[in-house]
């Protein structure tokens, strides 16, 4: 049994939004370019420190760009999944920030000396 | 009006599952799915990613030696060779869209390239290399300088977080394999969810990678060593 098929383009695609091929070269090479921005960005010294930031934001920069252009959250249909996406990076920070507050600032206070192993081991 | 058409195409030729009202539904349904999939990759690769930053920020030198024995140019060429894939693929999901069967497999088959690409360099190139050089820990470990015991614990972060990634390349490989079989078997005609959903899943594993290389590669910049 033949279906008859929607002869144009828009038609065949229904509900999704369609970029148009050129954007997605243009995205293509801002990756490019900054992916060799990064690496160059590596063999400048801003201190350590700032190289590692400077490096985290243009990945930060990559990611919303690969998250809004190639998986199309900017003309997505199911709002439900920019929740999922916010909840996934909230997750994650929750998980890095703690745990690195804690390491971070263990032994800045001194516990009390009930609370140390000696006093219950007499 | 085009929806109504699409829908009524899907559902003659049995692609709407019997659960789903219509293919709109359906299509946001595998959408939502694919996302909270994802969302639970993200806490996956998270727990590595939290322990790097914090034995990074303890062992700050060890790590920095660490990352200096690994090759900036093979891993910045598989950056790009994964940003290409990812070009690729979204093109073949337009393709998909559009019900262009000959654009869609030309695509897929160029991604599935690109994935097995990445896929020699990681393992031909860069592991083979690291492991000759001594630099697999617990099987190859003959580093003896500086902080050794703690550039060990930077290699074991290497070849975790790149292993769990190369992992969901193989298995992104494998989807590819199939969708491109189904193509050629005319199943995506005005039928482009599962086309998009692997797409989704493929951009994933490529945001992943651009965390990793600038953590593992550039840890700390690359100056003065």
């Amino acid at each position: 049994m033949t279906q008859e098929a929607p002869s144009s383009p828009s038609a065949t695609a229904g509900f999704a939004h369609i970029e148009r091929k050129r954007l997605y070269i243009a995205i293509w090479i801002t990756l490019l370019c900054l992916t060799a921005l990064t690496t160059a960005v590596a063999y400048v010294d801003l201190g350590g420190a700032w190289n590692t930031v400077v490096a985290l934001l243009i990945a930060v920069g990559k990611a919303s760009i690969v998250v809004l252009f190639f998986m199309h959250v900017r003309h997505v249909i199911e709002r439900m999944i920019r929740v999922v996406i916010v909840a996934a990076i909230f997750f994650l920070a929750l998980l890095i920030i703690i745990t690195v507050a804690d390491i971070a600032t263990r032994g800045m206070l001194s516990s009390p000396h009930w609370l140390t192993p000696s006093f219950f081991l007499w | 009006m085009a929806n109504e058409q699409v829908t009524v195409a899907e559902e003659h030729r049995g692609l709407v599952k019997e659960q789903f009202d219509d293919s709109l539904q359906q299509y946001q349904a595998s959408n939502l799915g694919m996302w909270l999939f994802l969302a639970t990759e993200v806490l996956f690769f998270g727990g590595l990613l939290a322990s790097l930053t914090i034995y990074r920020y303890q062992y700050f030198h060890a790590f920095a030696i660490g990352s200096h024995f690994l090759s900036v140019f093979w891993g910045g060429t598989n950056t790009a060779v994964l940003i290409c894939s990812s070009l690729t693929m979204a093109l073949a999901v337009r393709a998909a869209q559009l019900s262009k069967r000959k654009d869609l497999i030309v695509f897929l088959v160029f991604t599935l390239c690109l994935g097995i690409l990445f896929l020699f360099i990681k393992f031909g190139e860069e592991w083979h290399h690291e492991y000759l050089e001594g630099l697999a820990p617990g099987v190859n470990f003959t580093y003896h300088g500086p902080h050794a015991p703690h550039v060990e614990l930077f290699m074991f972060f290497y070849f975790a977080l790149t292993g769990l990634h190369a992992l969901h390349m193989i298995v992104g490989c494998g989807i590819l394999i199939t969708l491109i079989i189904l193509a050629a078997r005319n199943r995506f005609k005005e039928h482009f969810t599962p086309v998009e959903i692997a797409g989704l899943y493929w951009h994933f594993v490529d945001i992943v990678w651009i965390f990793l290389y600038p953590l593992l590669y550039l840890l700390g910049g690359r100056f003065g060593h």
